[in-house]
């Protein structure tokens, strides 16, 4: 589904990916883990090629994000990315920042997605929520919009930045449950984080990236025996570090 | 020698139609032109922040260059000299044409005012969040769509005090029509001026007039800052179709 081939991406002197490969397929959830600055947002970035690679190449659905005629329209309704900060629309309410690309891109009538949307609020719980503008929600609420958003565009890869880094534990637990919602629908998901917890939760496969260098690793080596790999990443248990290192 | 104030040479018609012809020829030239600027300032802006250099550098130069020219300068050149550099059958034909002082008056302020709005709308684009610019290239909008559903509603609620400023800044430079033979109020407090040797009382009723029209905009425009989205039309439509479907949503539970 998502297949990243010896990538590379270079800013300016500085690699920040080098030579990546990666796979998910339909339905599977990967997880990457790395210090600030690692690169993490950058490979969900060239996934919708918000940034171009300087090397390697990317596929979706077996098809190179860099073959000439591609429509950068489709492929970035077919890859939702849902932002850290979410980034909704500050001028349309909670509803109309769904139904807007639903019109406009989908072409759906104005009906219709609103009737698609509200679907998908009453899915994850937002339906009361529906008219309130970006600023009078929740950070949870805002991400979870964020979500429908892209889901609503019914894509075939989501991209998550940090999804629970503006939630508490319980709302971190209902994420949880909409990333697996979305594996059994078929939806391959790569989702950056820091938190291990939710990553251990919610991933199927995990990778570490450190000094732009992807690996994959199994979610023990994730959570408990890799603090070296693991420093910088701020929500780390000390007391589990500890732990194992004892 | 004291003057004593007259009122009652107002209410003469011939002077009373003047006045009012003045208000009407003051208000379409300031909104007609108000609104050609806002369309042309944005345009302007969204070239000069474009990632394109085609569209970016002649922005740039024409905003550089046009933002250093007076306004009446440019209320002349339409006027006297713009018929001047086309074909003669067609500078004949626009020198022929009995609205072309006021045609001329407004296309003069439309690119005067133009240059400002596309700096304030350009500042305003650019402190949009790169997020929501990107959000916006996410959902697979066009770069049309980007800037007409997202972009440009942000960046007008960012900038509304600097436009509106803008708009009562064009709304008095209405007056420099006069240059023209617009009939203008300020053209018309003149001619009250030069046919009853009065000019007092007619001027004081167009001061009055541009102060009120002045002061209306700004606390409009303060109600529209305050407001946020919710007092803008489009937007007000979309929340209240919204909440009425909500509505019926909770209605039926």
């Amino acid at each position: 589904m998502v297949e990243l081939i010896s990538v590379t991406k270079r800013f300016g002197e500085r690699t920040v990916l080098a030579d990546v490969s990666l796979a998910v397929q339909s339905g599977e959830v990967a997880i990457v883990c790395g210090p600030s600055g690692s690169g993490k947002s950058t490979l969900l970035r060239t996934l919708n090629r918000l940034e171009t690679i300087d090397a390697g190449d990317i596929r979706i659905d077996g098809q190179s994000l860099y073959r000439s005629g591609l429509d950068l329209r489709e492929l970035r309704a077919k890859v939702g990315l849902v932002f850290q900060q979410c980034h909704l629309f500050s001028h349309l309410s909670a509803l109309a920042n769904v139904t807007m690309p639903l019109v406009k891109v989908k072409r759906l009538g104005r009906g219709e997605a609103r009737a698609q949307a509200l679907a998908l609020f009453r899915q994850f719980g937002l339906e009361r929520r529906a008219d309130a503008f970006p600023d009078e929600l929740s950070g949870g609420e805002r991400q979870r919009v964020a979500i429908v958003r892209s889901l609503a565009l019914r894509p075939k890869v989501m991209l998550l930045d940090e999804p629970t880094s503006a939630l508490d534990w319980c709302l971190r637990a209902e994420v949880v449950a909409n990333v697996r919602a979305l594996a059994s629908r078929g939806i391959a998901q790569l989702i950056v984080t820091h938190d291990l917890d939710f990553a251990c939760a919610a991933g199927d496969r995990f990778f570490l990236l450190q000094e732009g260098r992807l690996r994959e690793v199994d979610n023990y080596t994730l959570a408990c025996c890799a603090p070296e790999a693991l420093r910088g990443l701020s929500s780390v248990p000390r007391g589990r570090l500890q732990a194992v290192a004892a | 020698m004291r003057y004593e104030v007259d009122w009652s040479i107002l209410a003469r018609p011939e002077l009373a139609a003047l006045l009012i012809d003045g208000v009407r020829y003051t208000m379409i030239v300031a909104a007609v032109s108000t609104g050609v600027s806002l369309v042309l300032g944005t345009a302007l802006a969204i070239a000069r922040v474009s990632g394109s250099g085609w569209l970016r550098w002649p922005a740039e130069l024409w905003v550089n260059l046009a933002r250093h020219i007076p306004g009446v300068f440019w209320v002349l050149f339409f006027y006297f000299a713009f018929p001047e550099l086309l074909p003669a059958t067609w500078g004949s034909a626009l020198n022929g044409w009995t609205s072309f002082a006021l045609a001329a008056g407004i296309v003069a302020l439309s690119v005067d005012n133009a240059t400002y709005v596309s700096d304030i709308v350009r500042t305003g684009a650019l402190a949009i969040p790169r997020g929501e610019w990107e959000a916006a290239r996410c959902c697979g909008l066009s770069p049309w769509q980007q800037w007409t559903c997202c972009l440009i509603p942000v960046t007008l609620r960012t900038v509304t005090p600097p436009l509106a400023n803008r708009t009562i800044h064009n709304f008095k430079n209405s007056s420099l029509c006069m240059v023209i033979a617009v009939p203008e109020l300020t053209w018309a407090t003149q001619q009250i001026e030069s046919l009853t040797f009065r000019g007092i009382e007619a001027t004081l009723v167009a001061t009055l007039f541009y102060v009120t029209v002045a002061l209306a905009l700004g606390v409009w425009a303060r109600r529209l800052e305050r407001g946020g989205y919710r007092h803008w039309r489009g937007a007000g439509a979309v929340w209240r179709r919204e909440r009425g479907e909500l509505a019926r949503v909770d209605s039926r539970r």
